[in-house]
């Protein structure tokens, strides 16, 4: 047994490949892994500081890497191919298992789901609009604000182009929702405040 | 209907509801209440009744719902065979008209449009019939009948499976 990686044989670790999406692998461990979360790491510059999600990272491939309890989920690039990363990521998985060290550093920004006030998680918001979102739809003549977040309730109000749009719906739920999702997973909801059918500029008017 | 039981039209309505309580009868009845769930916190868990299960019972009856793992939805057949779903499996074959062309049947979602994160917020029943789910992109429109879910049930049979 190598001293640095030790493998308990009494751990199952069983893999299972999507159908739907042949580029992520389950990994269902008979015991534990981390408790609570779920633990997501879009990238390996996340990873800094958490044993488990470092070392499985350090495989080439590795896109993404999912721990929830007994489940890690491993996302990898398309050229990879599992049947070289996934004995690799099994050994990973003992080994971490074996430490008894957290595989998971609980830092603000993955713990934090539950532990942010309004107040930051508008400041997150309000960056993700300013960076992102208010960017792209300002090509549309259109502009999100921040009415107020209250409760973990995001109220937003759309203005320019937005309001009145037929399509600002599928704006703030298909586009802005999902990244406010992305960055501040503790939104319960996210209202409307528009007055869709009011104000000086109800409908945008093409003048290009 | 009342005051003229013997006219056209009572005896009309008459034959109608006695052929619709007819077809009920014949219906497949699940032995589970109908639920709201919530996935986080597992509060409002349907039941899982293992004594429902008999070798002629019905493959698209689903006797027991349970959250095996923060990932995996288990569903139990009438017929007595469990599926293990992983849930961003769920999300990926959503049936909904955004998510599948209603005419062709024609995949529109990318896989790689959903977060590999995406889980459920609550799973609901859906009549006798169905289950419908709100995730946590937002999205919820799909229906998933029972029907759907044992035919990707057996689609995800094929899938690769190994212990490392």
């Amino acid at each position: 047994m190598s001293d640095l990686l030790p493998v308990d044989a009494t751990i199952t670790i069983r893999a299972e490949t999507s159908v739907a999406d042949p580029d992520t692998c389950k990994f269902t461990v008979s015991r534990t892994v981390h408790p609570g979360g779920p633990f997501f790491f879009p990238a390996k510059e996340l990873a800094a500081g958490s044993p488990l999600a470092e070392r499985l990272f350090a495989f080439p491939g590795v896109a993404h890497v999912l721990v929830a309890e007994n489940v890690v989920t491993v996302g990898k690039d398309s050229g990879a191919s599992w049947s070289a990363l996934k004995p690799g990521i099994g050994t990973v998985i003992r080994a971490q298992l074996v430490t008894g060290v957290p595989a998971i550093l609980e830092a603000p920004r993955t713990a934090g789901a539950g532990g942010r006030t309004d107040a930051e998680v508008r400041a997150v918001v309000q960056e993700l609009l300013d960076r992102q979102v208010n960017r792209s739809i300002a090509a549309h003549g259109g502009q999100i604000s921040i009415v107020d977040v209250r409760d973990r309730n995001l109220f937003v109000a759309m203005s320019g182009g937005c309001q009145g749009c037929a399509a600002s719906q599928v704006t703030l739920r298909h586009g802005f929702e999902v990244m406010v999702r992305r960055v501040a997973p503790e939104i319960v909801d996210i209202v409307d405040t528009t007055d869709h059918a009011a104000g000086k500029k109800p409908f945008y008017e093409r003048t290009g | 209907m009342l005051e003229k039981p013997t006219s056209f039209a009572a005896q009309a309505y008459l034959a109608i509801a006695t052929e619709l309580a007819g077809r009920l009868q014949g219906l497949p009845t699940t032995v589970l209440k109908p639920f709201t769930w919530t996935w986080e916190t597992n509060e409002g868990e349907p039941a899982w009744v293992e004594s429902a299960v008999r070798p002629t019972g019905s493959q698209t009856t689903p006797v027991g719902f349970r959250r095996r793992d923060a990932r995996t939805l288990s569903v139990l057949w009438e017929d007595g065979h469990r599926d293990d779903f992983d849930v961003r499996d769920l999300r990926l074959a959503c049936p909904c008209a955004r998510c599948v062309e209603e005419m062709s049947g024609r995949p529109l979602l990318d896989p790689k449009s959903v977060l590999p994160d995406v889980a459920p917020r609550t799973i609901t029943s859906g009549g006798n019939y169905a289950i419908t789910f709100g995730w946590n992109d937002g999205h919820s429109t799909g229906i998933y009948s029972f029907k759907h879910l044992r035919a990707l049930a057996e689609r995800d049979a094929a899938k690769v499976v190994e212990d490392v």
